[in-house]
């Protein structure tokens, strides 16, 4: 992490005020330097910053020698103080005062984390009392508990309707981080999305474990394949992630759900016969890797991804299902960045007795998927309905850039990068197996690969969910896959 | 057989004795086997012992459905069917069931579902032929029985349009159907009628008969010249003061409409156009004045007038 | 609504122009452990319509066969591009390409047939989802292990629920859901003397030749009478049994175009004659394609691979059955 520069506390500027004021001063000044380094934490690949010739001369903060005395921590009030403590123990730990700094913005983070709080501002400050130490400084964390309930009311347009959406929440229901929340959404359609989800964080060692249990029920329709997709189920989801703000992730969860599929009118009769209600009951692991800066528009880092999941624990639905993501991000220059991003997945049925729904399939296309292709436009077709298939690859590399001339840097311009791109992938049904030779199974990599080139510009919205336009030129089609030469895709995952 | 039978009916209107299927039913059958009947209009189902008209009350005993009424009545010896083979008799069961499933359905989403039907003609006829608290009540549960009756005999269709089509489509074969069987006789079995007529006019006449906003199945009815006929001649003959009342009702309902709208169009022709007239003139004539178009120059007027008395002063002054 | 009829004229139309698909499929739940009296009996009625009409047919018994029907009803057949369910449409259907059984019936016949289907249709269906759905006795033992045997476990009573409330909420608008058992029967006993009545004796409901109501009727009292053994269906049997015009009926049907006696049990009937040795192999043939291969055509398909004697497998697969 180097060196962190900052400035040297000034001496107060303001003489006529009082010496009760001065301290105030000086904790004005700790906090601007902490937000120089927090700011440096933040940017920790950029530019050094060099000091302006008028400052003073710098002190190194290592060379600081500090010891926490005291933590306080104002504004609590249902919160219990066992996970709170588990949070700040480690501020005791600090050694110089760089080391306060940095801890200090960890554990803000952490407490960030618990999702009890709305804000929480951080001060650092001399230790004064009789039971001061020399070097001594005490950590004071300012936090605001969330209501009891929160609640609000969206509308949302996409996927060919609009709907509306009615969310409410319970933070910190027992004060230790529990949280109830609620969704429900109500499609022009008459699509209704229902979710209930409990969360219980266990946050008090090194591990950071997080339940949650959700019911849930959704419908989906799904124009592409001629069907249409009511899930009803529930979800099991335990999160563990070391000291609550790691890279790595895993996530182990069980889903038992029941889904109805209903075929519509004018379908294939590949399709019609898998309508129906099943039952799948599935453990899944994901584990994740993600040491991107950023999440819609990274410059650096790498996500690694890998979904592993196997139906069949009761329910007529048995499948082992491996998925494959990953992204990895360079930036050569500060206006150009280059993404790699590679899926795969494969699928495979576990025993004659168990069934795999279609949708239970990988399906390929789509504006955010492998563009220039319609939603599912890509792989096995059957008169006109996408049917999916059951080992898919697809690879896109990115040529990231600002806007030219940036208008609205730093600000509403930072939404928006131009990007070019060439992605290629394939979707077959081809039935894997191990024991055969391996050429046979790389066949994916060599037969009917599709592969399209295209430009666009991309915004992001919130910082999870982005918006492409985009005009693509195919390259390598199949005759059966559906095309589309513009494309405006919104969704929260890409390739 | 001295005891008499109350019927308590829904009342009749556009024609009819009844507006309701089976009141219809049990009123047709019984003129048709002779059954002397006191009808009470009564319009209230809540007070029946299944919530439902017709009741047929006879000393003490107390009927509800259209099944044990005839049955009663064919235990007095009163019944349509004397004439008719055992294999007729069991046509008849046939056809009874048949236009349940297809024409009842039909009838039900005509007079409930069908939105503008509802909205603007059952929904108010049923709220001022019912008395006062039960009106609010009625016609809502009335709708959501049918309702209720559209979803479970389709319940895959999500649209109601679908199930609209469905419904009708079905109606109108069977409508067909009962043209072509009847052909060009008088009724369904011969030259008299029978309990088969009875039925068949009572779920034909409300559809036939009622000035529906939305026409479409009635429209289909009405091509049917035959059953048109059918539906007419029972009652011309056994409803005639009804039927006769009504088309006076009607005539005299349209003359006096189409007096009124000869008359009562400008009642005060001549005044208004006078009126319209004087009013035209003023605000044109104002309108000119105001912008100049026209000036009224009073002053010059003096002045010129002003002028040739003092030159003819002047004028005499120098003589 | 016209366009209704105008385009159900149109689907007629482009079915009429195109040839015979040959064979037709008709798919159906599974007869021995799967299906329940009123499917089984319509089941039993287009079958019974497309031998009078000399069709070739195979059937395919599919777990899900309800819910791939285009209305939700079984059976339907699959004839070319188009999927055609339940009787009355199936039998318009096959009209529109010319074979029809009553096209020289006049059009009084015609519309009483028509009126007797149409009281088949509901007396007698209403009756048989009545016993299987209402009557506690026949739901507990025999309706729902049936309707749920397909699905795994918290599944099958989930659909067991939802197909009680909507059976239920239909018979309750139809003003069935409230009679007694002994009332229901006294509406098939009127039904069955209707149709007495209409067949005086003759061979036939209409002329010397069967027509669609005869499958009907054939279909609905072969499933009655042949369904054993429960107190309220064995009541309805007994009510059927009585008219022996009927049961005669039934049996000249049967031996004429399904040449079995009918004193056999259902499933037996038709593991043996309908599943004949070429629609066997076909079914057999076309399993490896369709894909979730369920437990039973699983078993077969193994079965089948072990011995090639088709009769043997049948057997087999019939004493797992009853065993199970």
């Amino acid at each position: 992490m180097g060196t962190v520069l900052a400035k040297e506390p000034q001496a107060p500027r303001e003489f006529g005020t009082t010496s009760h004021n001065r301290t105030d001063q000086k904790r004005e000044d700790y906090r601007k330097d902490y937000e120089h380094s927090a700011y440096y934490d933040q940017e920790r690949d950029a530019l050094p910053r060099k000091p302006t010739l008028d400052e003073p001369k710098p002190v190194n903060l290592q060379r600081v020698r500090a010891r926490v005395d005291k933590v306080h921590i104002d504004g609590l009030v249902r919160t219990k103080d066992d996970i709170v403590k588990a949070q700040v123990t480690e501020m005791f730990k600090a050694k110089d005062f760089q080391d306060v700094i940095v801890r200090a913005h960890k554990v803000r983070g952490k407490l960030d984390a618990l999702g009890c709080f709305g804000n929480i501002g951080v001060y650092i400050d001399t230790s004064k009392g009789s039971d001061a130490t020399p070097e001594g400084v005490e950590v004071t964390f300012t936090v605001s508990e969330m209501k009891r309930i929160m609640g609000g009311i969206n509308t949302m347009v996409g996927n060919n309707e609009g709907s509306i959406i009615i969310g409410a929440r319970a933070p910190n229901i027992f004060g230790r981080g529990e949280r109830l929340q609620m969704e429900y959404s109500y499609g022009n359609k008459s699509s209704t999305n229902v979710s209930v989800s409990a969360v219980k964080p266990f946050v008090d060692s090194w591990l950071h474990k997080v339940l949650t249990a959700s019911v849930f029920s959704t419908t989906n329709d799904l124009p592409w394949s001629g069907y249409k997709q009511c899930d009803t189920g529930f979800l099991l989801d335990l999160a563990l992630n070391r000291g609550g703000t790691g890279t790595l992730k895993h996530n182990l969860q069980y889903e038992g759900t029941y889904r109805n599929i209903s075929a519509s009118k004018q379908v294939t009769f590949r399709v019609r016969e898998q309508s129906g209600p099943s039952l799948k009951s599935a453990l899944r692991y994901i584990g994740c890797i993600d040491k991107r800066d950023s999440l819609i528009f990274p410059t650096t880092g790498s996500l690694i991804q890998f979904t592993t999941e196997v139906a069949g624990l009761g329910g007529n639905i048995g499948f082992i299902k491996n998925e494959f993501v990953m992204q990895s991000n360079w930036s050569p220059h500060e206006f150009a960045t280059f993404q790699l991003g590679f899926q795969s997945g494969l699928l495979q049925g576990i025993s004659n007795d168990m069934q795999i729904s279609i949708c239970d399939n990988f399906f390929l296309g789509g504006p955010l998927n492998l563009r220039g292709f319609d939603m599912r436009g890509c792989g096995p077709r059957c008169e006109g309905n996408s049917i999916g298939g059951d080992v898919y690859w697809a690879l896109a590399l990115h040529l990231y850039t600002p806007l030219p001339f940036r208008p609205g840097r730093n600000s509403f311009g930072d939404l928006f990068r131009l990007h070019g791109f060439i992605n290629g992938g394939n979707l077959t049904n081809c039935s894997f197996k191990f024991d055969r030779d391996l050429t046979e199974n790389l066949k994916i990599f060599t037969n009917n690969v599709r592969c399209t080139t295209g430009a666009g510009i991309a915004m992001k919205l919130g910082n999870v969910a982005r918006v492409e336009l985009n005009l693509i030129m195919p390259l390598l089609f199949v005759r059966s896959d559906v095309l589309q030469q513009f494309q405006l895709g919104i969704g929260l995952q890409y390739l | 057989m001295n005891e008499s039978f109350q019927l308590d009916v829904w009342k009749g209107d556009w024609g009819l004795p009844s507006v309701d299927l089976k009141c219809l039913n049990i009123l047709v059958y019984a003129k048709f086997s002779g059954v002397p009947l006191k009808i009470n209009p009564t319009n209230n189902p809540f007070r029946t012992p299944n919530g439902a008209l017709p009741v047929l009350r006879c000393g003490s005993e107390t009927l509800d459905s259209v099944k044990d009424i005839t049955a009663f009545f064919r235990k007095k010896n009163y019944t349509a069917d004397f004439s008719l083979t055992p294999k007729q008799c069991a046509e008849v069961v046939a056809y009874d069931t048949m236009l349940k499933e297809k024409i009842y359905p039909a009838l039900q989403y005509v007079w409930w579902v069908d939105v503008k039907n509802y909205n603007e003609f059952i929904q108010p006829w049923y709220a001022k032929a019912l008395p006062f608290p039960l009106n609010f009540f009625y016609p809502g549960k009335f709708e959501r029985q049918a309702r209720n009756m559209m979803e479970s005999l389709y319940p895959t269709e999500g649209e109601i349009s679908a199930i609209e089509n469905a419904v009708y489509s079905e109606a109108q074969k069977c409508l067909t159907l009962l043209s072509t069987r009847l052909g060009e006789r008088e009724y369904f079995f011969g030259p008299h009628p029978t309990s088969l007529d009875a039925i068949i006019y009572s779920y034909l006449a409300p559809l036939l008969k009622a000035p529906l906003p939305n026409p479409a199945l009635q429209n289909h009815l009405k091509a049917c010249t035959n059953l048109v006929k059918f539906v007419t001649r029972i009652s011309q003959k056994y409803f005639p003061d009804i039927c006769q009342e009504y088309e006076r009702k009607k005539a005299e309902e349209s003359v006096r409409k189409m007096r009124r709208d000869s008359e009562n169009e400008f009642p005060h022709k001549k005044r208004n156009q006078f009126l319209a007239g004087v009013f035209a003139t003023v605000a044109m004539v104002g309108y000119a004045l105001s912008t100049g178009i026209v000036e009224v120059t009073r002053n010059d007027d003096r002045m010129l007038e002003g002028p040739p008395d003092y030159m003819l002063e002047d004028h005499t002054r120098d003589e | 609504m016209p366009d209704v009829l105008l385009s159900d004229t149109i689907a007629m139309e482009l079915g009429a122009q195109e040839p015979w698909p040959q064979p037709i499929k008709l798919y159906q739940p599974y007869e021995v452990e799967q299906i329940l009296l009123p499917d089984n009996a319509n089941c039993l009625a287009v079958q019974a319509y497309l031998k009078m009409c000399g069709l070739e047919f195979q059937i395919e018994p599919r777990s899900n066969a309800e819910y791939m029907s285009p209305s939700g009803r079984v059976p339907f057949i699959q004839c070319g591009a188009f999927l055609v369910s339940e009787f009355d449409p199936i039998v318009s259907f096959i009209s529109s390409k010319g074979s029809s059984l009553s096209g020289e019936l006049g059009a009084t016949d015609k519309a009483d047939m028509r009126a007797y289907i149409s009281l088949v249709n509901n007396v007698l269906v209403n009756a048989e989802q009545y016993v299987c759905w209402v009557d506690q006795a026949t739901l507990i033992s025999v309706t729902k292990p049936r309707h749920g045997s397909v699905y795994p476990w918290p599944l099958n009573h989930l659909l067991n629920w939802q197909k009680q409330n909507q059976i239920t909420k239909k018979l309750n608008v139809l003003g069935w859901y409230n009679k007694s058992l002994d009332e229901v029967f006294g509406e098939v006993k009127n039904c069955c003397t209707a149709l007495a009545e209409r067949l005086e004796g003759k061979t036939y409901f209409f002329g010397d030749e069967p027509t669609e109501l005869d499958a009907l009727v054939y279909g609905h009292i072969h499933a009655l009478t042949t369904t054993p053994f429960l107190p309220s269906v064995c009541g309805m049997s007994a009510t059927i049994g009585r008219f022996q015009q009927l049961i005669e009926h039934c049996r000249l049907v049967n031996t004429l175009y399904f040449k079995k006696e009918s004193d056999i049990s259902v499933g037996q009937v038709y593991l043996h004659d309908t599943m004949s040795q070429d629609s066997f192999c076909n079914s057999t043939g076309s399993l490896e394609s369709l894909f979730p291969l369920t437990e039973d055509s699983f078993a077969m398909l193994k079965a089948n691979e072990k011995n090639d004697s088709l009769e043997e497998t049948c057997h087999l697969d019939l004493k797992e059955f009853v065993i199970g």
